[in-house]
């Protein structure tokens, strides 16, 4: 999922307004309770990963049907509508609904799903999908290669609004069409309904990534048309499970799609409640009113220094990062061995003790919890004597004063943005505090020479290093306004591996060349890379199925109840 | 009377308008491009496009402000940024619950209320009379939040007694309406109690029991009616915050209802929504003030001619 | 019950304090006073003087604490009052003693119909007649014009004539056998208070009760007393039929009453006002409470407090609480 504002109030709503309520109590409180508690979470964080705690409760049980899984969710969101739906709490809610072509497997490698075989030409440009006969919607009518086109064209058209619209520009006809200036994409061709072929401008090996989002999953064409905008509140698609009702803001439940057979799909019911917080949900959890919970900073404490609860609790390491990015146009950070000093004098191993366990250290651009990394890249030591001599070479004898601009409703980064002022005040920087709210950092920090440094954070759209290295550090996409490059980082070396690994379409050469633009653009430091998230789960023991999966890191059709 | 209500309904409107162009303007000289938090950071320029339009957000302040006000003036508060709902669909299908919420409160608090203030009245001075008043002091400082939270944690999650949170049933809302009432009580009985004196003072309350009328007529015949009719007023006006959503205890147990709305939408930046439930307390207010108003003269004959 | 011989209500030495914290404050000390089936009497005095306080405590009016009843006997039909336990108390209040106070606005409950309060007396003491048609008779009784319709007003819509009138009906609703009258005229102007006056001697003579008639103006003794007390600090310092108070009175405190009293054709400003104050309760002055106002005083009046003594000048009985009457 890629961040910026909308994940801020979307993806990690959830986790974060929980996080809101008691992350300050729980790092700052003086008593050594408090303090003998975080230490607690820390220890169990660091020695649980989420395969151990998940394997000895489920072993080699046989999954059972039936049941209801109550589900908690602390804000409501716009619409489960799979061209809408772009958010850590309704991706796997849309996903119950609605499939795709494409899935992932547990290692994160693409599989097909509603396709029974794929393949993309040798010259990167055709994509074709063949669709696995006897796939239904829930109403019963089998999905038809042109569903797909709908989809697609659905994602689209402007009107729909959806986020992921410019993620399939690359499909040939598709500007034309965003355009108003025909009424279909040329490169959506359906030569028979069980076969879906997609023609793109130009090569692309991510396509298939993007082909596995959940945009692209299919949805009845005579329904949309019929209803419109409504189809948001009438939501029918080929998943595992269909919406039985649903008032808005207060929760709803899913009912078994009769016409699914896929894998999964094991409890009867999926019930969901909307509003309270964490903490709440918690206490709610605990009396086995919900059967799981993303725990915020204070339970997740409690939970640890409980024998029992602690068998309940489950770690998630998302990919992720948080990093804290200097714009390259603005002095005094246009200057490369200022940016470096910053890379050294920020102590990332204490600022992790003092996220009590929800962020662990990272080096790199990309976060090491994808499954593609470089072994190679450049990694700065926590060392302020260099910091300190580089900013001197720099001219900065005396340190500087800056504004460094975070968003006050995320709790982890006010937490960092405090610990990275500490810690540049130690080599002779004077660092003002700016947090604002999640709709202004679209206009101050993505828009060109308005923020000098700040904070920001980026979740994975799909498991390919294109997708941080390319999205957030490619100079060829900078623009003045809504940029993703909120360090305008403009490297002629790093945009042009970028734009090689980009054309290629063998896999390890791509991974080699990212390698190589990752290692740049760490030697450049536009970044100072600063942690990863990673989420605390608490699971009902009667609750199984509960493996984090690397690319959608729960799904809850293959959740089940074992009483 | 005609033109009383006249110039009251003149008053309310004026009061409507205030609000809404003072919220409006509050909510829009914020900063941030909401169109591209509604879209999503990877928005095509077009998304953005066809968003700013369908919400007119293109368009100058002033001339939204106007639009804003067409719209008020047609009943229509917009769309939710976040949900895309009409606002006052959001607003009408979370109504029920609040105001059963509040019902069950109000209930609760003069079932306890009138009993308590009745009885310290007549009984000025015992143990129950100075402990009513002591703990019409303490819950009036008493924070709803943490009240809620406390009443939560050992009736729900240690005792087990009521479901934590959530909305299924009348079940759930008997803990939330219990900590508006713990907190409204005290100041009700005391309130009764104040009115009760004072109206027990009276000279038809002598000619009452002159009359051999009983204790429990002149108390409950006689002198209640007439100590309720000025809280009549400061009920009406809570009445009016209850429905405005009860931020805290709704939150607290997570009672989808006008008050979480509220806060919810504050949140997300929902600009629609926080002006479509600002609208609606001042709505609320205004047209609890009008009922009342019409109530006085119904239970306070005296009003009716004036 | 009640024979010739047993006064309708006999009050003895009756001595009542208001505590007010430890002090009890002595509002009446020592009042005796007797009112025969079908007598009309006038209880005078300046506000202050304890008459109103009297005529509440014949049914025990007064809110306990702060009164307190510290001696003394009140008979109504030879039981009393006193040990009454509150069930029988609430059947003498309205039943056999009614009232009318002083301000008849106040006095009306406001939020309920008039006749619904004449009806809630009905139902107290005369159930079998709690009817409408009863009310509606009550109400021609005391002489309210459309009476059918006047019940279902309240009583700011009445007049302040009629709303007393209203009072009126209502005490007597019960057929009560005393009516105690406290001030019933004060509040409305004199051209009504006339009419009043004449309604209760009309009244009266028709139903044959009792009437105690508690007020600061002498000039209405004449018109309805049979006869007349006068009180001053909470004690009574002379009574006599009215007629022969009236023409020879022997305590200074009603002679200066007398003075006071407007006359019709009399010049308003030649009227004499009695000089000084009432005093103020808890601070009478010792032996004769009078004496500091009094024109006859001597240095014995301020030693000791006399008795209320029977005196007989020229051949009559007359009570009066001053060794110096015939000086």
């Amino acid at each position: 999922m890629n961040t910026a504002i909308h994940k801020t109030g979307g993806w990690r709503r959830h986790g974060v307004e929980a996080i809101r309520l008691g992350l300050s109590r729980a790092t700052s409180g003086s008593c050594a309770k408090c303090i003998r508690g975080m230490l607690l979470l820390v220890i169990f964080i660091a020695t649980t990963s989420w395969v151990n705690a998940d394997q000895k409760a489920t072993g080699a049980e046989i999954p059972r049907r039936g049941g209801t899984l109550r589900l908690w969710f602390q804000s409501e969101w716009r619409s489960l509508d799979p061209a809408i739906a772009f958010d850590s709490a309704t991706i796997p809610l849309a996903r119950l609904m609605f499939s795709g072509l494409l899935d992932y497997d547990e290692q994160a490698n693409l599989i097909p799903a509603q396709a029974s075989e794929w393949s993309v030409s040798p010259d990167g440009k055709v994509y074709r999908f063949m669709l696995r006969p006897g796939i239904r919607f829930a109403h019963g009518r089998e999905v038809e290669a042109e569903d797909y086109v709908f989809a697609l064209e659905r994602v689209l058209n402007p009107k729909t609004g959806s986020p992921g619209q410019s993620y399939y520009s690359e499909i040939q006809g598709a500007l034309e069409f965003t355009r108003n200036e025909t009424n279909h994409v040329s490169g959506l061709r359906t030569p028979d309904s069980r076969t879906l072929e997609i023609h793109l401008t130009q090569p692309s090996f991510t396509f298939r990534y993007v082909m596995g989002m959940v945009f692209a999953a299919a949805v009845p064409r005579e329904l949309v048309s019929a209803q419109g905008d409504s189809f948001q509140y009438h939501l029918v698609g080929s998943g595992p499970y269909q919406l039985d009702f649903w008032r808005r803001g207060v929760g709803g439940r899913f009912k078994r799609n009769p016409h699914y057979t896929g894998p999964g799909a094991w409890v009867e019911d999926i019930v969901v409640m909307i509003g309270g917080d964490a903490a709440l949900a918690a206490m709610m959890l605990e009396r086995g009113e919900i059967d799981r919970v993303w725990l915020d900073p204070v339970s997740a404490v409690r939970f640890t220094r409980d024998p029992k609860l602690r068998t309940w609790l489950g770690v998630v390491d998302p990919v992720t990062t948080t990093y804290f990015f200097m714009n390259t146009e603005m002095p005094p950070f246009d200057n490369l061995r200022v940016r470096q000093a910053m890379n050294y004098g920020i102590d990332k191993k204490r600022l992790a003790r003092f996220l009590g366990g929800l962020g662990a250290p990272t080096d790199g651009v990309v976060p090491d919890t994808m499954p593609w990394n470089n072994p190679q890249k450049p990694i700065y030591e926590f060392n302020p004597e260099k910091s300190r001599a580089l900013l001197k070479e720099a001219g900065f004898t005396n340190g500087f004063k800056t504004t460094l601009w975070y968003e006050e409703t995320r709790p982890l980064e006010k937490r960092a943005a405090e610990v990275i002022q500490q810690d540049l005040s130690q080599i002779g920087i004077e660092v003002t505090l700016m947090g604002i709210s999640a709709a202004a950092t679209g206009t101050k920090l993505r828009t060109r020479r308005q923020a000098a440094c700040g904070l920001s954070y980026w979740y994975q759209d799909y498991p390919d290093p294109s997708n941080f290295l390319d999205v957030l550090l490619n100079g060829t996409r900078i623009t003045d306004e809504g940029c993703n490059n909120m360090a305008f980082y403009n490297s002629a070396l790093f945009n042009q591996l970028c734009a090689q690994a980009a054309a290629s379409l063998n896999g390890s050469e791509r991974s080699r060349l990212f390698q190589e633009a990752e290692s740049v653009a760490l030697r450049d430091a536009p970044w100072v890379p600063l942690f990863k998230e990673r989420y605390v789960i608490a699971h009902h023991p009667r609750l199984r199925g509960t493996q984090a999966h690397p690319v959608w890191l729960w799904q809850f059709q293959q959740m089940w109840l074992s009483q | 009377m005609i033109k009383r209500l006249f110039t009251r309904l003149l008053w309310s409107v004026t009061t409507l308008m205030g609000t809404a162009v003072l919220t409006f303007l509050l909510i829009n000289v914020a900063p941030g491009d909401v169109a591209r938090v509604i879209a999503g950071p990877k928005a095509s320029p077009d998304v953005i496009k066809a968003i700013r339009a369908r919400y007119h957000l293109d368009e100058p302040l002033w001339k939204r402000l106007g639009f804003h006000l067409g719209q008020l003036a047609r009943g229509d508060l917009g769309h939710s940024f976040v949900t895309d709902q009409p606002v006052s669909e959001a607003i009408l299908s979370r109504l029920p619950t609040t105001a059963s919420l509040a019902s069950l409160a109000v209930c609760l608090w003069m079932f306890l209320a009138v009993p308590l203030g009745v009885y310290t009245a007549r009984h000025q001075g015992t143990w129950l009379d100075r402990s009513v008043l002591v703990a019409a002091t303490l819950t009036l400082s008493l924070p709803a939040f943490w009240l809620a939270r406390m009443l939560q944690y050992w009736m729900s999650y240690k005792l087990g007694w009521f479901p934590v949170a959530g909305f299924r049933g009348f079940w759930h809302l008997v803990l939330p309406a219990l900590t508006i009432a713990i907190l409204a009580v005290g100041y009700y009985a005391r309130l009764i109690h104040t009115n009760m004196v004072q109206v027990l003072d009276s000279a038809f309350i002598r000619a009452a029991r002159a009359r051999g009328a009983s204790e429990s007529a002149v108390l409950f015949r006689h002198a209640l009616p007439n100590a309720l009719i000025p809280v009549v007023t400061i009920l009406g006006m809570d009445i009016a915050f209850l429905l405005g959503g009860v931020m805290f205890t709704e939150n607290v147990f997570a009672l989808p209802g006008i008050g979480t709305l509220a806060v919810q939408s504050v949140f997300n930046l929902d600009v629609p929504v926080i002006m479509g439930t600002v609208m609606f307390s001042a709505l609320a207010i205004v047209i609890v003030n009008l009922i009342v108003d019409m109530l006085y003269s119904w239970i306070d004959p005296r009003v009716r001619a004036v | 019950m009640s024979t010739d011989t047993t006064p309708l209500l006999a009050i003895r030495d009756l001595r009542l304090d208001f505590v007010n914290g430890d002090r009890p404050l002595r509002a009446l000390d020592g009042v005796s006073l007797t009112v025969h089936a079908g007598e009309t009497v006038c209880l005078v005095g300046e506000s202050g003087s304890g008459k109103s306080v009297t005529a509440l405590s014949i049914t025990r009016l007064l809110p306990s604490p702060p009164a307190r009843v510290v001696g003394g006997s009140i008979l109504l039909q030879g039981r009393d009052v006193l040990q009454m336990a509150p069930r029988e108390l609430r059947s003498v209040r309205g039943g056999i003693v009614s009232y009318v106070f002083q301000d008849p606005s106040a006095s009306l409950n406001p939020v309920i119909r008039i006749g619904k309060q004449i009806l809630e007396t009905l139902e107290l003491h005369r159930p079998d007649a709690a009817n409408d048609a009863e009310v509606v008779q009550l109400l021609k009784l005391v002489g309210i014009p459309a009476p059918e319709s006047r019940a279902r007003d309240y009583a700011h819509q009445l007049s302040g004539g009629m709303q007393q009138r209203v009072m009126i009906a209502m005490a007597l609703a019960s057929r009560p056998k005393l009516l105690v009258a406290d001030e019933p005229t004060t509040a409305l102007d004199v051209t009504i208070q006339a009419q009043i006056l004449d309604l209760l001697r009309d009244l009266k003579q028709r139903t044959g009760m009792a009437i105690l008639l508690i007020t600061h103006n002498l000039g209405l003794v004449s018109e309805i007393a049979d006869r007349v007390a006068v009180m001053y600090a909470g004690q009574i310092v002379e009574e006599a039929p009215a007629r022969e108070l009236l023409a020879r009175p022997l305590h200074p405190y009603t002679r200066a009453l007398m003075d006071s009293v407007p006359e019709l054709g009399r010049d308003v400003t030649r009227l004499k006002a009695i000089a000084g104050n009432v005093p103020q309760l808890g601070a009478w002055p010792t032996g004769c409470r009078f004496h500091p106002r009094c024109p006859k005083a001597i240095a014995a009046c301020a030693q000791h407090n006399p008795e209320l003594s029977l005196v007989e000048p020229a051949g009559s009985s007359r009570l009066v609480r001053c060794p110096y009457w015939n000086s």
